[in-house]
């Protein structure tokens, strides 16, 4: 712990802290909050619902985390886990029964998702957004052709080995936990160290014999395998298939990652911080509930918590305009008033 | 300081070619260059140096041709082979990740990693830090961001992760270009030592003839693409070199001077201080050249960007006719009739917008003018861009095509160029020729001179003191935030001004 204490301390002390500690800061304010308006706030049964809600968010958070520092934006998260979700409804029968082997395959087909956006981002060099929301699309349509309606069902070992509890534990908190140190590792193999030069600046990462491309296929197929273990933990949550995509949840991971410090644009940021920011949404929201606060009204303060999180780093990057055009210039036209012709 | 020539060629490059369209940026390109030696290449911009370059270091593959080091075929095309055949590159274009620490960018592509395949942060630390120290670089924080660092910093982590690869052959791509003085002088210094051991071949990419003469042992001219000469450094001759380059005489680099203007300033500056920049004051008259010395981050920047309206002014007054003005920001201050060429640091960060076309970049500031209602009147628009690039000698191409795809030159020219056509009554030029060549150069150089003649005032700020001596009717030298008194044309020589850039001690190699 002390290299990592001493590192955040230095980067606080140059003026560049870790971009998470914003996050951190954020989720005491709503954990003193939720503490203070939930009733049985922190109970075994309250712990495992959030835990659960957080889980489907935070996990493909991740995934979208690794593309964004990357350099690229994923818009396919949401189908992939429609897709895998009425693929588990509708076709885990044919697997034999094994529950390993379900959840191999259909990590694996996340993965494989993954890896068809990184050729058509790395190889082909088509825009991310434009190939990702093409495969949007594709699975979307994918999902509907396995599925037409929600219904389906999946056996109730498979739910509770994933969504019910892991000794003292609900089981989703495991599954983020497994998740978050599988991303640490990640980031500590020589491919993190490769997908931040790539989103640094991709032509440098390029001369110093950086594999670019192999790269960014690895970033989406890595995003793809993660996208594929919340759609394990999702479908066991809801035991039920839905092929319908959900762009509420697509428009919060993103929430997610920029309240967890990852700058879009690639090259900083990291995935724990996502956890945090879904973790914040999920604990926000459910704070809205329990004060009474009119569904409808929520968007709106999630958009204004949003511009909150950003607001600060945006004015950082520009404090000295900033301060200059709106917080000093009392004392500047002070200054200077006599000479104003 | 000059290699024995008499073995065969330790690199040998024959008729690289490669096209970009109809554009030959390589056509059958040759170099030779001997072990050990410090071998110049030098050319006009679009000569087609950078991309010998970066053909070299695997990062283009060229359409035709070979190149051999130590007699051994190069395997052209990937950086992963040119790394392999002993290629280190130092680029100008820096291939440094901003958002990654010194020592993660010096450990790409493969950190040190335990045998668990997890890289250790400790190892690439500590092998960064003894590279630095080896290379006398010790100041630079392995720990540091590199987006963090100043531009001559970046160079010289660039420069040392090329030395610390031990290359077989070193290519330094205009290292000089974002260094400051004490910066060179460390380069000269390394490049030295690597020559006293030996076994290295290094290609030095440069625009500055005078430190061809002082460190290279032969060179070898570029001109379109192809080898237009190649000479022994040490019996360089400058007209000669320079002809090569540009395949004709030039007949003078430099303008005549204008008489010095007097009469009363347009421009005044009564103790500005702004950042950086603790105190200055000048007086700039109509029709003159004044200009600005010193070295890096000595609060020129902050002077220029503050008579500009770009950055506050925290105390002191401008005045222009004699009426104190206040500029809130750069809008203010065009609409005033100050014009400002700021070269960028870092390319293409300020002046030019490289995705819109020539035309686009020149009426920018002065869009009103061809407007009405808000909607723009293209003929004119097109009228004025069209007469601007005349008079700045651009092919008309330039009216529609983005700026990105001119020469560096060309950009250079048109960023200057947007304030013919606003008639800026004050132009301030921030090191206007940086990075261009020498015909480029020349014609920046009328162009400023014919601009004072019409009248337009100049402020001249250079990094290039022949400019400034050569130029300016006088110069002030920015030392530690403040601006000395003015320096008449008289008493403008190199001594004077680094003199006063030094802070009145002349070092003795300077003076030599």
């Amino acid at each position: 712990m002390t290299p990592l204490v001493k590192g955040v301390a230095a980067r606080v002390r140059g003026g560049n802290p870790p971009a998470i500690l914003g996050s951190l800061v954020v989720l005491a304010v709503l954990l003193l909050l939720y503490g203070s308006v939930k009733e049985e706030a922190f109970s075994n049964f309250t712990l495992q619902e959030v835990a659960t809600a957080t889980a489907t968010l935070a996990i493909l958070a991740v995934g979208q985390t690794v593309v964004v520092i990357s350099g690229g934006f994923d818009f396919s998260p949401v189908a992939v886990l429609a897709f895998l979700n009425v693929f588990l409804v509708t076709q885990a029968e044919h697997l034999g029964g094994s529950y390993v082997l379900t959840a191999i395959v259909v990590v694996a087909i996340g993965a494989a998702i993954g890896a068809i956006n990184g050729i058509l981002v790395g190889f082909l060099r088509i825009q991310s957004i434009i190939a990702t929301i093409s495969m949007f699309f594709v699975l979307s349509g994918g999902a509907l052709a396995l599925l037409d309606q929600p219904g389906g069902s999946v056996p109730t070992n498979f739910s509770l080995a994933l969504s019910g509890e892991w000794g003292p534990i609900p089981a989703s908190a495991g599954v983020i936990a497994i998740v978050g140190l599988l991303w640490i590792l990640l980031k500590n193999l020589r491919f993190g160290r490769h997908l931040y030069a790539v989103g640094s600046n991709a032509a440098a990462a390029f001369a110093r014999g950086v594999p670019v491309r192999g790269t960014l296929v690895a970033t989406y197929a890595f995003a793809g395998l993660f996208y594929g273990v919340a759609a394990l933990n999702y479908t066991a949550a809801t035991a039920s298939g839905d092929p319908r995509i959900n762009f509420v949840l697509l428009v919060q991971l993103f929430a997610a990652v920029v309240i967890g410090g990852t700058a879009f644009g690639g090259g900083r940021g990291g995935a724990i911080g996502s956890i945090v920011g879904a973790l914040c949404l999920i604990l926000l929201e459910s704070i809205l509930f329990s004060v009474g606060v009119a569904s409808y009204y929520t968007p709106i303060v999630f958009g204004a918590v949003l511009l909150a999180v950003v607001l600060p780093s945006a004015i950082g990057s520009d404090a000295n305009r900033f301060a200059r055009r709106i917080l000093v210039r009392p004392r500047h036209t002070a200054a200077s008033a006599g000479g104003e012709g | 300081m000059s290699a024995p020539l008499t073995s065969a060629p330790d690199v040998r490059i024959r008729g690289l070619r490669k096209a970009y369209g109809s554009t030959h940026a390589l056509d059958g390109a040759d170099l030779d260059a001997q072990a050990g030696a410090v071998h110049a290449v030098i050319g006009e911009n679009g000569a087609g140096k950078s991309t010998l370059v970066k053909v070299l270091a695997g990062l283009v593959v060229p359409d035709e041709g070979t190149a051999e080091i130590g007699g051994a075929a190069v395997d052209l095309g990937s950086p992963h082979h040119a790394q392999q055949a002993g290629v280190a590159t130092a680029f100008q274009e820096l291939s440094l990740a901003p958002d990654l620490t010194v020592a993660e960018n010096l450990s790409l592509p493969s950190p040190p990693r335990n045998r668990f395949g997890i890289v250790s942060g400790r190892a690439s630390r500590s092998a960064t830090r003894e590279a630095l120290e080896r290379w006398e670089a010790g100041h630079i924080d392995p720990l540091a961001r590199v987006g963090g660092l100043s531009l001559s910093a970046k160079q010289q982590v660039e420069i040392v992760g090329a030395l610390a690869q031990e290359p077989r052959l070193l290519i330094l791509d205009e290292p000089t270009a974002a260094l400051g003085r004490t910066e060179v002088e460390w380069l000269f210094r390394q490049v030295g030592r690597l020559r006293a051991s030996g076994g290295c071949t290094v290609l030095f990419v440069s625009h500055r003839l005078s430190e061809v003469r002082e460190l290279c042992d032969s060179m070898t001219v570029m001109r379109n693409g192809r080898r237009a000469g190649s000479s022994d450094s040490s019996h360089i001759d400058e007209e000669r070199i320079i002809n090569m380059m540009i395949g004709e005489s030039l007949a003078q680099v430099f303008p005549e001077r204008s008489p010095e203007p007097t009469g009363s300033p347009v421009l005044t500056a009564r103790q500005i201080a702004s950042g950086r920049l603790e105190s200055a004051s000048l007086e700039l008259r109509k029709g003159e050249i004044l200009g600005i010395a010193g070295l890096q981050d000595h609060g020129q920047r902050q002077l220029f960007r503050a008579l500009f309206g770009a950055d506050r002014v925290d105390s002191g007054h401008i005045e222009l006719d004699g009426r104190a003005v206040r500029f809130r920001s750069p809008r203010s201050a065009i609409r005033a009739g100050i014009g400002i060429s700021l070269v960028p640091e870092e390319r293409a960060t300020e002046g030019a917008l490289p995705t819109m076309s020539g035309r686009a970049n020149l009426t920018l500031p002065t869009l009103d003018r061809f407007a009405r209602f808000g909607w723009i009147n293209r003929r004119r628009e097109e009228a004025a861009a069209l007469e601007a690039l005349r008079a700045l000698d651009i092919a008309e191409r330039a009216l529609w095509e983005p700026v990105e795809a001119l020469s560096g030159g060309n950009q250079q020219k048109i960023i200057i160029g947007k304030w013919l056509i606003a008639e800026a009554r004050v132009m301030l030029l921030y090191d206007p020729t940086r990075g261009v060549d020498i015909r480029t150069k020349s014609e920046i150089y009328r162009l400023i001179a014919e601009l004072a003649a019409g009248g337009t005032s100049v402020l001249l700020y250079s990094t290039d003191l022949d400019e400034i001596i050569n130029l300016c009717h006088r110069a002030q030298v920015c030392y530690r935030g403040a601006l000395g008194a003015p320096i008449g044309a008289e008493n403008l020589t190199n001594q004077a001004l680094l003199t006063e850039m030094l802070g009145g001690q002349l070092p003795k190699e300077v003076a030599a």
